[in-house]
């Protein structure tokens, strides 16, 4: 039996070879492909900000949990105990240079978010 | 584009290099399109479950276990995907007596079918494959204009080799008692 003679067959359905499709259809279609992609990293971005904030808020109810019921915190006593903080002139600049560093570490972090963004963007594209 | 290069195409789409999946696409939708429209007999939804076929390969790329090639992997994706469309709505196919089947010669369908100049046993040819069920569409149509091999068919549809070659054979055999009646 040799089926791959069969020239009647392959004939016929060149023949009723079905209309193409549209000229555009490639281009729709990766479009389609480019919006599935950024709906799935929005996903994982929502989840992953959901996953800290539910841990963060776990992590602050355990510990008011553990104040109240192993210290008997009671915040109306507790608030005026609390020492008043008096900053030297030394420990001011120390304060200073250290929010100094924390603004340009979240600068730093902003502009590497933005930049790996912008070249995944153009990877994509 | 072998196999190997099909992998490390796959590989680096997974890594973020999602424009190269346009390359499947521009390679592979006519193909898709024309097997779609086939089993579905209308035009009409062929390019949106084309789309789709495409859609769930990418979205499943990372399961491509490159146990067969890309496309062998995409018809099965279309394929099951035009069944899962044609369930929806009822569609019907003319049965045929199985002894009629069974009684037509081999030799007589070897002769029949390599003849290709006759336009009026063509133009029948055309109706009978019309009047095939979906299974014997998609066999004949990856067999002959995909050139997709046995194994390949077996694959894409989900059957053992043995029973892809007797399907084929049957199909013929089908074809050629639709003709005839």
């Amino acid at each position: 039996m040799n089926m791959n003679n069969d020239k009647a067959i392959r004939k016929a359905l060149q023949s009723t070879e079905s209309p193409r499709l549209s000229a555009d259809f490639n281009s729709r279609m990766m479009a389609e492909v480019y919006r599935t992609v950024e709906r799935k990293k929005k996903r994982a971005y929502i989840l992953s900000l959901c996953l800290v904030s539910g841990v963060s808020f776990a992590l602050i109810g355990m510990a008011v949990y553990v104040f109240y019921t192993y210290f008997s915190f009671d915040l109306s006593i507790q608030l005026p105990r609390f020492p008043k903080m008096e900053l030297s002139a030394e420990s001011k600049s120390i304060y200073g240079f250290s929010i100094y560093i924390a603004a340009l570490s979240l600068i730093l972090i902003g502009l590497d978010h933005y930049l790996r963004h912008k070249w995944m963007m153009r990877n994509n594209k | 584009m072998n196999h190997q290069d099909e992998l490390n195409y796959i590989e680096r789409i997974l890594a973020g290099e999602t424009n190269l999946y346009s390359h499947f696409v521009n390679s592979y939708s006519n193909s898709i399109y024309s097997l779609i429209v086939r089993i579905v007999k209308t035009n009409e939804n062929a390019e949106e479950l084309t789309q789709d076929s495409f859609l769930k390969a990418f979205k499943k790329l990372d399961t491509f276990k490159g146990d067969c090639s890309f496309s062998t992997w995409l018809f099965r994706i279309a394929y099951n995907t035009a069944i899962s469309a044609t369930r929806k709505r009822k569609m019907e196919f003319p049965m045929v007596d199985e002894t009629m089947i069974e009684s037509v010669p081999d030799e007589a369908i070897e002769t029949f079918f390599d003849q290709d100049e006759n336009e009026i046993k063509l133009q029948k040819l055309e109706e009978a494959i019309t009047k095939l069920n979906v299974e014997e569409k998609t066999l004949i149509t990856l067999f002959y204009t995909e050139d997709k091999s046995v194994a390949e068919l077996a694959k894409v549809l989900d059957l053992t080799n043995e029973n892809v070659k007797v399907k084929l054979h049957r199909v013929r055999k089908k074809l050629y008692v639709l003709m005839t009646k």
